[in-house]
């Protein structure tokens, strides 16, 4: 299932077998993607240069840690507090708890949907768990870390120390701390090879073929060979000046590996990185860019830039071949691009109080501009392509066009793409999180402190209101294990609970499945 | 040890007649299949045949505390005590309160009788209580008693552990489990045949399994993480197929599940902490009452999904037979019959809060008496489906006395209630159906009434010198006295810790 969330960048376990996100949480400029994907999720980022007069980002960030993990049989949930990690088969909804290291803060599970790797704050150090016999292997890693990635191979865990992540991080060691460490672990061979690269590393993407690594710091990239028995970091400075160097807040990875693609914070430059030969080179673009992607045959880069209110596509096979540049129908200043399978693509802002987005042929570079009630702070294409979930902030238009009855509100609007009907709905609270089913005929929101799970027939534009034991946090899909069959998969909804709560949403027969108390099997004793 | 006090209990016990008895207590009779079994205070064991004769039963130096045994009766479990003095002239057995210059030790056993076999003596620590059996008899397990422990023939008595008595193999354990455990439950197949036993205790539940060698525990459940917390389970019921228990908690809206099989944990939010739990075995599902939410949930068994059903006011009993239960609420003016296959419900407004309700094996009829003396009555209610209609109005039967207790005639033999009233020396025979009664003189009121395995019904009565009323299925009488008084004065002095004389 492809799914594409813009502004929200995705956030979900490395098996990749399902779509959530959680929107609260905050404030790193640039994210990065766990998906398996070949680049850097989310479409523009940016945490706003007031000083320079720009706009504000576009991004928030959502809350890694903590969200529970899947494999097609098993969702994986940690507990920091306790210790240890649950297992719920979520066909049977059997419960296993068991201790793993102390305060695992994050869980995955890896591509191969056997394996669940833990991160263990306190006592630095990830458990790699068999999915079925919950036997792990412990392996320590360097201090002061709170990230965790995993190659879309799964076989490499990658950790750092990410300084704006809510957690901030385990156990700090004597009386010095790193911020250039990272921590890349073998996980087959359960081998942990400690490395230093750039200063305050923001996040790591892989090359499709899953051979290099890229580390992402403010002024470098470092390029790791995954295929050496020894990987050392070879570090490209993206800046002349490293104590001046702007921020790379989003970098894209040519399919066939040999490019990085990097979108620097105040830079109207796009740097290009030849990774086999390390040389940099700059693309002019557009007054502040604040979005980079690649279409979906990964043919061309696209750059949104907001204030130039234009596009750029470049080759990405010949990048320094001139570009197409696409500019706006009007002055709305969109800063994020998203690219739909079918060549289609949408153009919005979250930055600023407009209650329009425009849809984009890229071929035959129409541009058509769309209103919606309120401005947008998401949106999300359905699986299918049919339709749109845009979220809506409590702000109103800032020209005054938004309708009594959203006005002040937050809100959310299913949009079909196919006849541009809408539904809009005026909420009680800010969404908290949402997800859509693989086939793209549902979607699930939940919102900040309410009990609620708003299920969205995306066909008809109708929804349903399903109440929840108690307020969620996260939740997603599962995965479908038959497609060809009549059965849809559940959704899941982690809530809170002091001893933990899990709920499962079933759209074949509308019944919800709780599970609660889940942390006290912890304290069972055999 | 400590030393006993020697005291006569029994002729301050027996020795007036008419007054209230304090020799023996009804509620202390046990009905083995066929006959009573009376322990009396002093110590002594008179069996009672409806027949109408006794016999007191010979001891040697034991006396019993207290009988128990399963509903089934295949097995008695009699707990005794015997002095010993242990001074000058030996270990022996004293006569009177003066026959003992030494330590006075008391020994305490349980024997177990079995229809044709010979009888086991255990050795017990007097500190445990009560036996409670499982269905078929096999196992039985007491909790110690910490206002008892002072009782205790050991310096340090563990208060975590449980008796634990096989009554086929003659044989009992001891079982450290948890603290001050409130409350002990068989985990029995469909045949009855105790697998294991889950005992309920502050903050865990211990599950014992009886399938080794040996009882043990083999998984203990945390009703709480949080030491500072003090997690009291209340009830402990069993899914059909006896995998789960679910257990209710005080004061805590949720409804613990503990999967007996693999073990592990789930919470079942409820609304509030209920005031009922019934585990409908047939459809394998648990009602869920609450004293003040209208509403009566429905858990499944399967995956714990609740479903609701909602109701006029809050609940607080649930009465069921057959595939009908009757809701109730002691405060309350609503009894809600529930159809347990479809849970369809039909209230009935009653003119009094009911007290007691007493249903009819078949479902046909529900007696609800009213807990006051003062206008006593009974509203009588037609639980009957028929023509697909169920009549809802509620018949208002007025009484002599408050009604103590009632027992259903089968219902094959045309269907009755025999009911005892409060202060009144007759026994009622009623038909529901027609709200007449026919009466049956006793010698005096009653107190208790039961049933032998055969019908006949018995009658006890608080004579201080024993009264004991038989009545078959044609209301015939037969009365067994003064059986209080036998054996009495053959022993001049009887030996108790009461500390009196």
């Amino acid at each position: 299932m492809q799914m594409r969330w813009l502004a929200w960048p995705l956030a979900f376990a490395a098996a990749g077998c399902s779509d959530s996100i959680s929107l609260s949480g905050g404030g790193r400029g640039a994210d990065f993607d766990e998906a398996p994907s070949d680049t850097f999720a989310g479409g523009t980022s940016g945490s706003g240069d007031g000083d320079t007069g720009r706009l504000p980002g576009e991004i928030e960030e959502p809350r890694l840690a903590l969200q529970p993990a899947l494999t097609d049989v098993y969702v994986f949930i940690a507990a920091p507090e306790r210790d240890t990690v649950t297992r719920v088969n979520v066909r049977t909804l059997e419960v296993r708890t068991i201790p793993v290291g102390d305060r695992p803060t994050i869980v995955r599970t890896l591509a191969d949907k056997r394996r669940a790797v833990v991160f263990n704050a306190d006592d630095d150090s990830v458990t790699v768990l068999d999915g079925d016999t919950l036997s792990g292997e412990t392996i320590g890693v360097r201090a002061n870390l709170n990230a965790m990635q995993l190659s879309p191979d799964g076989r490499w865990a990658v950790l750092w120390y990410d300084a704006l992540a809510i957690d901030d991080g385990g156990t700090q060691g004597g009386g010095a701390s790193s911020f250039n460490e990272v921590s890349l672990v073998d996980l087959d061979r359960q081998v942990h090879v400690p490395m230093v690269v750039g200063f305050n590393p923001a996040g790591i993407t892989f090359t499709p073929d899953g051979r290099t690594a890229l580390v992402v710091s403010d002024a470098s990239l470092a390029v790791l060979d995954l295929t050496s028995d020894d990987p050392l970091p070879r570090v490209v400075a993206l800046s002349d000046d490293p104590l001046t160097a702007p921020t790379a807040e989003e970098v894209q990875i040519s399919r066939d590996g040999t490019r990085a693609f990097v979108r620097q914070r105040g830079r109207d430059v796009i740097t290009v990185v030849d990774l086999a030969l390390g040389t940099v080179d700059e693309l002019p673009v557009g007054q502040e860019p604040t979005d980079l992607d690649l279409t979906p045959d990964g043919a061309q880069a696209v750059v949104v830039s907001r204030g130039a209110k234009e596009l750029t596509l470049f080759t990405v096979d010949d990048p320094f071949a001139p570009p197409r540049i696409v500019p706006f129908p009007d002055a709305t200043p969109f800063g994020s691009v998203d690219i739909g399978d079918d060549g289609g693509a949408l153009l919005f802002t979250t930055a600023t109080a407009t209650n329009r987005y425009a849809t984009w042929d890229i071929a035959g570079d129409t541009i058509t501009l769309r209103a919606v009630v309120k401005p947008i702070s998401a949106i999300a294409r359905t699986p299918d392509g049919s339709a749109l979930l845009v979220v809506h902030p409590s702000t109103d238009a800032a020209d005054g066009t938004t309708p009594e009855p959203y006005r002040g509100k937050p809100a959310l609007s299913m949009i079909s793409l196919a006849d541009q009907r809408a539904n809009t709905l005026s909420l009680s609270a800010d969404v908290e999180g949402f997800a859509n089913s693989p086939d793209g005929r549902l979607g699930y929101v939940i919102l900040e402190g309410l009990r609620f799970l708003e299920v969205l027939d995306y066909r008809r534009l109708l929804f349903d209101e399903v109440p929840l034991p108690s307020v969620p946090a996260f939740l997603g899909v599962l995965p479908d294990l038959d497609p060809s069959d009549a059965d849809r998969p559940a959704a899941w909804i982690s809530q809170e609970h002091p001893l933990g709560r899990l709920s499962f949403w079933d759209p074949d027969d509308a019944a919800l499945r709780t599970l609660t108390g889940f942390e006290l099997n912890a304290g069972i004793e055999e | 040890m400590r030393p006993l006090t020697l005291c006569l209990a029994a002729l301050t016990a027996c020795t007036v007649n008419g007054l209230p008895s304090t020799a023996w207590d009804a509620d202390a009779i046990v009905a083995s299949p066929a006959s009573l079994l009376v322990p009396f205070r002093d110590g002594r064991l008179v069996t009672i045949e409806p027949a109408g004769t006794f016999a007191l039963v010979d001891q040697g130096p034991w006396r019993v505390e207290w009988v128990d045994a399963p509903p089934s009766g295949v097995v008695v479990a009699l707990r005794r005590f015997a002095l010993r003095c242990e001074d000058h002239d030996g270990p022996r057995t004293p006569t009177t309160p003066d026959d003992c210059d030494g330590d006075l030790v008391r020994e305490t056993s349980v024997r177990l009788l079995r229809d044709g076999a010979e009888p086991v003596d255990l050795d017990v620590d007097p500190v445990f209580g009560r036996l409670s059996f499982s269905t078929d008899g096999r196992w039985a397990v007491a909790r110690p008693d910490p206002n008892r422990a002072s009782e205790s023939t050991e310096g340090f008595i563990s208060l975590d552990t449980l008796w634990v008595v096989d009554t086929e193999g003659g044989t009992s354990f001891r079982v450290p489990v948890g603290f001050d455990t409130s409350s002990v439950r068989f985990v029995e197949d469909g045949d009855g045949a105790a697998q294991g036993l889950v005992a309920l205790s502050p903050n865990e539940v211990g599950f014992v399994s009886l399938s080794g060698t040996a009882p043990e525990v083999t998984t203990t459940y945390p009703l709480t993480l949080d030491n500072d917390d003090q997690v009291t389970p209340l009830s402990v019921a069993f899914t059909a197929d006896r995998s789960h228990a679910l257990v209710t908690v005080a004061g805590i809206a949720d409804l613990y599940t503990l999967d007996l099989v693999n073990p592990s944990i789930n919470l079942v939010a409820l609304r509030r902490a209920p005031s009922a739990v019934y585990v409908d075995v047939v459809r394998d599902r648990s009602l869920i009452l609450y004293e003040n939410e209208p509403w009566l949930d429905v858990v499944d068994h399967d995956l714990f999904t609740v479903t609701s059903v909602r109701l006029g006011e809050g609940a607080t009993a649930i009465t069921t037979a057959g595939d009908i239960a009757l809701l109730t609420n002691r405060l309350g003016r609503d009894a809600v019959r529930v159809d347990l296959e479809t849970l369809d419900t039909v209230e009935y407004s009653l003119k009094d809060s009911p007290l007691d309700v007493w249903l009819s094996p078949d479902a046909a009829f529900g007696l609800l008496t009213v807990g006051t003396s003062v206008s006593p009555r009974v509203q009588v209610i037609d639980l009957r489906e028929i023509d697909g209609r169920v009549d809802d109005d509620v018949r208002v039967v007025g009484t002599r006395g408050r009604i103590t207790d009632v027992a259903w005639s089968d219902p094959a033999d045309g269907l009755t209630a025999r009911i005892l009233q409060e202060g009144v020396d007759q026994l009622y025979t009623f038909d529901p159906q027609v709200l007449g009664a026919t009466e049956i003189e006793l010698a005096r009121e009653a107190s208790r009434l039961g049933r032998l395995a055969d019908g006949t019904a018995w009658i006890a009565h608080p004579d201080a010198l024993g009264l004991i009323s038989f009545v078959d299925a044609d209301g015939a009488v037969t009365e067994v006295s003064d059986f209080a008084a036998h054996g009495m004065l053959d022993e001049s002095t009887l030996l108790t810790d009461e500390g009196e004389e």
